[in-house]
């Protein structure tokens, strides 16, 4: 199924037009990132994460989500171009950068015998402004039995992922950046994250970003404020949710009018009973004399309809 | 303080099965095994903790930070996301390095005090008892002393130089081949040199050579490390 | 604050209503400060950006006003503006239900036979309540 090309960089929700007052500054500001890796380069001309938000990096797998993290982290320094942090002029990143970013990753993240004592003490001398006593509370509130003795890898991934948040939320951090958080996590986990999260952004007052990568769109949408789209190594979309949620718009209408509305559509889903997908609402006028029903899409339905807009996958 | 936190580091980032092995299991055993041979042939007990001890050490390198110097360095993603996360494992390496020095030196002098418990407060020269046996061949005072470090530097020296070696391999096998191989290496070294004239300044020359080789591993596994922020 | 996820008006628009409902029922005063954006959005479950806007587009209403580095606090309300707010609200009800009866092909008299009947039937509720 041929769906119609938009030229992404036309219709992107223009960075330096502003619409909310206070979405203006940026936590990290990336400039000219390139990095080659065998198969694609991750080619990122301008990118900013605003700072006081919750923001979603959203994508296909290998669309280079946890390239980006890393290279803004400090997991990987192979890259050209520019990335500042906290409205510094200075690139790159360093100690005193570091200790204002807290990280969690997927996979091997700490050394594989360490004991959760041995990650406190490891934690308290890696960073300033760790918190004993906050990260056995926090332990303590996300159910992690401190009394457990056994290695930290053969604990499960949903509780050394927990583990990790901890380690995190007890620091004194300016900006979280959260690779694939929701993963590991059960359904119980992922709302308590949500809140931990927007307790992070409140305990800021608008200081504290978070920068999160994520599948779970659906689960993650109530605190996604701003949401960047990544499709093989390129940001294909990127806005506040709110101006996305006025930019598309969701379309439901008549099988009689399948053929015609492929035509405007962004990305469309069909049945014998009808078609359902999501156009722009700027070219909702041309959808005029079709029996449609129109809708606020959801976060998830949009970063679908953009993922399928984009894909080198052949979905239909 | 600022020795003090890298001691700590260097204690935290080891995994407790190395520590139980370098501190506890590698110096008794050696001593007991000393105890064993030494008091049948005094200096056997001497030489056979030495060749042991060359073994031990390239053997437990295996556990150092949890088998991270031989396996994989891609588990070092927290250490990362702290400014100063590679300063310590630089010091850790090197304090480590510290550490087998000591437990060289330590233990051979703990091999050579067991070795005599049997015998107590023996008499000068006699001839026959097994402290005089001992004496004759390693003298007493400052010159048992140079002898005990020799063997220590020596047995250092091609610990570290096999630890160099593996740390470039992952593969356990690997690690066996050259710590027996380092064994050999270092039976012909004793065989070649015997107990040399000048046990002071054949010892000065293998802490020579042991420093040289500290720094070239401590390097060397630092840029494995380093490399991995660039790989793939 | 009950907020309805489907319900087809935006979520920004319903936490906007509210508060205004509450702004011109004089439960929130004049000079109050409304709740923090982020204190708000952890209290609903709901995003920073989607408080924020609801708080903008009161601001935009002329209900509050944002000041630098302390939230928004509840303006002094015009009665004769809020009067007129609610008249143009009613208003723009009234065209909605205009068009909707254009389309049925009702004549004026109809409409306003059922707007009659309606309100009567309001006064027989209210009546029954009190």
């Amino acid at each position: 199924m041929q769906e119609r090309q938009i030229d992404s960089r036309e219709n992107r929700t223009d960075q330096t037009e502003c619409k909310t007052k206070t979405g203006c500054e940026n936590v990290i500001e990336i400039r000219d990132l390139r990095k080659r890796y065998k198969g694609f380069v991750l080619s990122v001309p301008r990118l900013g994460i605003p700072k006081g938000f919750a923001t979603a990096l959203i994508g296909e797998n290998g669309a280079g989500k946890t390239t980006l993290l890393n290279l803004l982290t400090g997991i990987r320094l192979d890259f050209e171009g520019e990335v500042n942090y906290f409205g510094r002029r200075k690139n790159g990143l360093d100690e005193g950068v570091q200790e204002r970013i807290g990280y969690t990753g997927p996979g091997s993240y700490f050394l594989p015998h360490w004991t959760i004592g041995q990650v406190e003490e490891v934690s308290e001398l890696l960073f300033d402004h760790f918190d004993k006593k906050r990260f056995r509370d926090i332990c303590r509130e996300l159910g992690i039995h401190r009394s457990l003795t056994g290695d930290v890898k053969k604990l499960s991934d949903g509780t050394r992922m927990k583990l990790m948040l901890a380690t995190v939320l007890a620091r004194d951090t300016e900006c979280l950046i959260l690779d694939e958080p929701a993963s590991p996590l059960d359904p119980l986990m992922r709302d308590k994250l949500c809140d931990m999260m927007r307790e992070y952004l409140e305990r800021g007052a608008g200081e504290h970003s978070v920068f999160f990568s994520t599948h779970n769109i659906a689960d993650m949408e109530n605190v996604t404020d701003y949401a960047i789209i990544l499709e093989h190594g390129n940001v294909v979309e990127e806005g506040f949710v709110e101006d996305l949620k006025e930019k598309y718009i969701l379309v439901k209408g008549e099988a009689a009018d399948t053929q015609r509305a492929r035509e405007i559509l962004y990305s469309m889903n069909r049945s014998s009973y009808g078609f359902e997908g999501i156009c722009l609402a700027q070219d909702l006028d041309r959808l005029a004399g079709m029996d449609v029903t129109t809708e606020i899409p959801t976060l998830s339905q949009i970063s679908v309809a953009v993922m399928k807009a984009n894909t080198k996958l052949k979905v239909s | 303080m600022e020795m003090k936190r890298k001691i700590k580091a260097y204690l935290v980032f080891t995994s407790l099965v190395y520590r139980i092995v370098v501190y506890l299991l590698v110096p008794a055993s050696l001593a007991a095994i000393a105890f064993c041979t030494g008091s049948k042939l005094a200096e056997a007990g001497i030489v056979i903790a030495a060749l042991l001890l060359t073994l031990a050490e390239i053997l437990a390198d295996n556990w150092l930070f949890g088998g991270i110097q031989t396996k994989d360095v891609a588990k070092l993603d927290y250490l990362r996301t702290s400014g100063r996360g590679m300063q310590f494992m630089r010091d850790a390496l090197a304090l480590d390095l510290l550490r087998r020095m000591l437990t060289a030196i330590g233990t051979m002098a703990a091999c050579y005090l067991v070795i005599q418990i049997p015998g107590g407060a023996r008499p000068r020269g006699d001839g026959m008892g097994r402290g005089t046996v001992l004496e004759a061949w390693m003298g007493e005072g400052l010159r048992s002393v140079q002898v005990l470090l020799y063997f220590a530097f020596l047995s250092y020296f091609i610990s570290v130089l096999g630890t160099l070696i593996t740390r470039f391999g992952s593969m356990l096998w690997m690690n066996m081949v050259t710590g027996y191989g380092a064994v050999v290496l270092m039976a012909v070294v004793m065989y070649a040199l015997g107990l040399p004239e000048s046990v002071l300044g054949t010892g000065m020359i293998f802490l020579g050579l042991d420093i040289i080789v500290s720094v070239l591993t401590v390097n060397t596994a630092m840029r494995k490390v380093e490399g991995s922020y660039c790989e793939k | 604050m009950k907020l309805l996820q489907n319900s087809g008006v935006p979520i920004y628009q319903q936490i906007a209503e509210q508060i205004k409902a509450d702004i011109l029922e004089g439960r929130l005063k004049e000079g109050e400060y409304l709740p923090s954006i982020r204190g708000l959005a952890k209290d609903l479950k709901i995003s920073v950006i989607t408080t924020m806007k609801a708080y903008e587009q009161l601001e935009a209403e002329g209900l509050v006003t944002a000041s630098q580095g302390k939230g928004f606090y509840v303006n002094a309300q015009d009665s004769q503006m809020l009067w007129e707010q609610h008249l143009r609200k009613v208003e723009e009800s009234l065209m909605e239900a205009i068009r909707s009866a254009r389309i049925a092909g009702m004549t004026a008299e109809e409409l306003q036979g059922t707007l009659k009947t309606l309100l009567d039937m309001e006064d027989i509720q209210d009546a029954g309540k009190s």
